[in-house]
């Protein structure tokens, strides 16, 4: 099995090729990419600014191949990558950015070689603000994974969809939203699958999304077995979506591993990528890359769990 | 719209007289009728004392109670069988006698003049033990348990409740981390109730939403209306904090109350609303021994007046007293 972390928080403050550096170091195999940094909805979709090289092809392709002089520099892989969110806005314009960030994003994965794009399903982060079941199947089979099923096919990317929490306004605890019941991640994936006339969807496991909302990820890994594309590991509470290092939380990481292991997600060419991103974006520059060793270490001690099957 | 409270865990601390009592003097409706007779231990001790186990004496009991309503011109509106409901591994002797309290618990519903018996599914109780389970499992181990009672549910008219579940990892017990349990899904739940009235031939099964175990399972409990409407006969409402179970009072702890009436209004519900805040009344009055009624009472009005706002927003009307069924 593969080791990967994601490119966020460290390629704002750091820039690429520093980032790359301190992954790199620490011994991971590969990145996840961070796309996602983007295409903020704060930055660029509410204000108009839509001058981000993620709604640019070209500006997007000289990034990419940027990144991929400086993944075989540093003899990593792109493992993965994650897309903008919100994924999708009913706004017009703002709805056909999305989309072109979308095919930029995959563009960039099919230069660098990344078989993996995390993707949000269109869907409420507010339990206040709820969208109807049919609502989401209308926007999400009928608007946007359409839109792109050409774009997967020619860069030979598959779509991870991924599990999700939201909040409420009073940020109580995290509640279940769209993909976190193993049933409805299936449908979706099929659904998919089907209008789009070959696999171009599988799940983005995310154990900490799991347990945030009180959801069993041995049960959840045991359930959607046959769609796992990808994964991103971290940790919390139970009941906050805190993004924490393995060990660091409620998590039992036996049970996830024993999970894993039971349907053969153990092989070579499959990942356990972190998303552990608020905690190095509050250390001091000297700790940086300590952290990231640690982290390193704690993966490769999961990855052993799984391939050993050490519970 | 018909308010009642449970009657758990304070109609065994106080007695039947001054339960009855105050729920009168409050206003309520009706109770929702605990049947909890025995744990967990006591059938590991193999001990079959409890009056569920006996017919007669599940009967007698059923007038008892039968009697305070009448004197307190109340209703059960619900009961709630007692837990575990079913021990895999155990005896099928063990099973047996379970089953036999369920059938009973039927009979002492209808008894009582109530529709509708609330009953646990089987699920596996800690998480760390989950290794050997699936949901699959589980799905068969309720179908067998809840089809043991179709006869008599055939017999006496009453609909069997299942109820959504949470459970506690044993590793955090007591530091209030859990994970959803059997039927906190609301696909687990429309296939169960929906093979168990197949298996039954008729509509003999339904579910009963319990709002606290929603919020523990990281389930909004209006999503999960929208989903299973049509299955929900019963309600169990009440709050916590998102952690514990702790069965408090609406707006003590983290739900949204009025997304809450919105669902219920929205779905068309016809039923009574059932308030199970037990939690509650050991917080105000500890001490069984001690009552102090102004205190009490006031308990009940409390979950009285809830009520009364929350038919109100349901069904747009001020809250009116209805006559028996």
């Amino acid at each position: 099995m593969k080791l990967s972390i994601q490119t966020k928080p460290l390629e704002p403050r750091y820039g690429l090729d520093k980032t790359l550096e301190i992954i790199s170091k620490a011994g991971f195999d590969g990145i996840d990419l961070n796309l996602d940094l983007y295409g903020k909805c704060s930055e660029t979709f509410e204000k108009g600014d839509y001058s981000s090289l993620i709604f640019d092809r070209s500006a997007s392709e000289e990034y990419a191949y940027k990144l991929k002089e400086l993944l075989e520099k540093y003899n990593l892989e792109c493992l993965q990558s994650h897309s903008i969110m919100p994924s999708y806005y009913l706004d017009e314009t703002m709805g056909r950015m999305a989309i072109e960030a979308h095919k930029n994003a995959i563009r960039i994965c099919g230069i660098v070689g990344c078989r993996y794009i995390t993707m949000h399903p269109y869907y409420s982060n507010l339990i206040e603000e709820p969208i109807s079941e049919e609502e989401e199947a209308r926007v999400n089979f009928g608007i946007l994974f359409p839109a792109l099923f050409d774009s997967l096919k020619e860069n030979n990317v598959t779509a991870c969809l991924e599990d999700l929490p939201c909040n409420s306004k009073k940020r109580t605890r995290s509640f279940r939203a769209i993909l976190t019941v193993p049933q409805k991640a299936i449908k979706y994936v099929e659904t998919l699958n089907a209008l789009a006339g070959e696999e171009l969807f599988k799940l983005c496991v995310d154990t900490g999304h799991l347990v945030c909302t009180s959801s069993i990820p041995y049960d959840y890994i045991k359930a959607v077995k046959d769609y796992i594309g990808i994964t991103h590991i971290h940790d919390n509470d139970g009941l906050h979506d805190q993004h924490l290092l393995p060990y660091t939380g409620f998590t039992n990481w036996d049970q996830v591993c024993r999970g894993f292991s039971e349907v053969g997600y153990d092989k070579d060419d499959q990942n356990l990528s972190f998303e552990v991103f608020p905690i190095p974006g509050k250390l001091p520059d000297d700790l940086v890359q300590p952290y990231y060793n640690m982290a390193n270490a704690v993966g490769r001690r999961l990855i052993d769990k799984i391939v050993n099957q050490i519970f | 719209m018909k308010i009642s409270i449970s009657s758990d865990p304070l109609l065994s601390k106080i007695g039947p007289e001054y339960f009855f009592s105050l729920a009168s003097e409050a206003g309520i409706d009706g109770v929702d009728l605990s049947l909890n007779f025995f744990d967990w231990q006591q059938i590991k001790n193999r001990d079959f004392s409890s009056i569920l186990f006996d017919y007669d004496k599940s009967i007698e009991y059923a007038e008892m109670i039968d009697e305070y309503c009448r004197k307190y011109d109340m209703e059960i509106l619900q009961t709630h069988a007692p837990f575990p409901t079913w021990y895999e591994g155990y005896p099928d002797e063990v099973n047996a006698k379970l089953t036999q309290s369920l059938i009973n618990c039927i009979h002492i519903t209808k008894a009582v003049g109530s529709k509708y018996l609330i009953v646990h599914p089987y699920f596996y109780s800690f998480s760390s033990d989950r290794q050997n389970t699936n949901p699959e499992i589980q799905h068969e181990l309720n179908m067998k348990m809840y089809g043991n009672l179709i006869p008599a549910l055939k017999e006496t008219g009453v609909i069997c409740c299942s109820e959504n579940m949470w459970l506690p990892e044993r590793r955090f017990i007591g530091k209030g981390n859990i994970y959803s349990a059997m039927c906190e899904n609301p696909y687990e739940v429309n296939k169960l109730i929906g093979d168990l009235n197949e298996l039954a031939g008729e509509e003999l099964f339904g579910f009963c939403l319990d709002t606290g175990h929603c919020l523990l399972s990281g389930y909004d409990p209006c999503k999960v209306i929208s989903l299973i409407a049509p299955t929900i006969k019963t309600f169990h409402i009440h709050d916590n904090n998102g952690i514990d179970d702790e069965h408090v009072y609406p707006y003590m702890g983290i739900t949204d109350w009025d997304r809450f009436c919105k669902a219920v209004k929205d779905m068309g519900f016809k039923g009574h609303l059932n308030f199970e805040v037990g939690g509650c009344f050991d917080r105000f009055t500890p001490d069984a021994l001690k009552r102090d009624k102004a205190m009490d009472i006031a308990s009940f009005r409390m979950i009285m007046t809830a009520g009364k706002m929350f038919v109100e927003k349901i069904t747009g009307e001020p809250y009116k007293k209805e006559g028996k069924e």
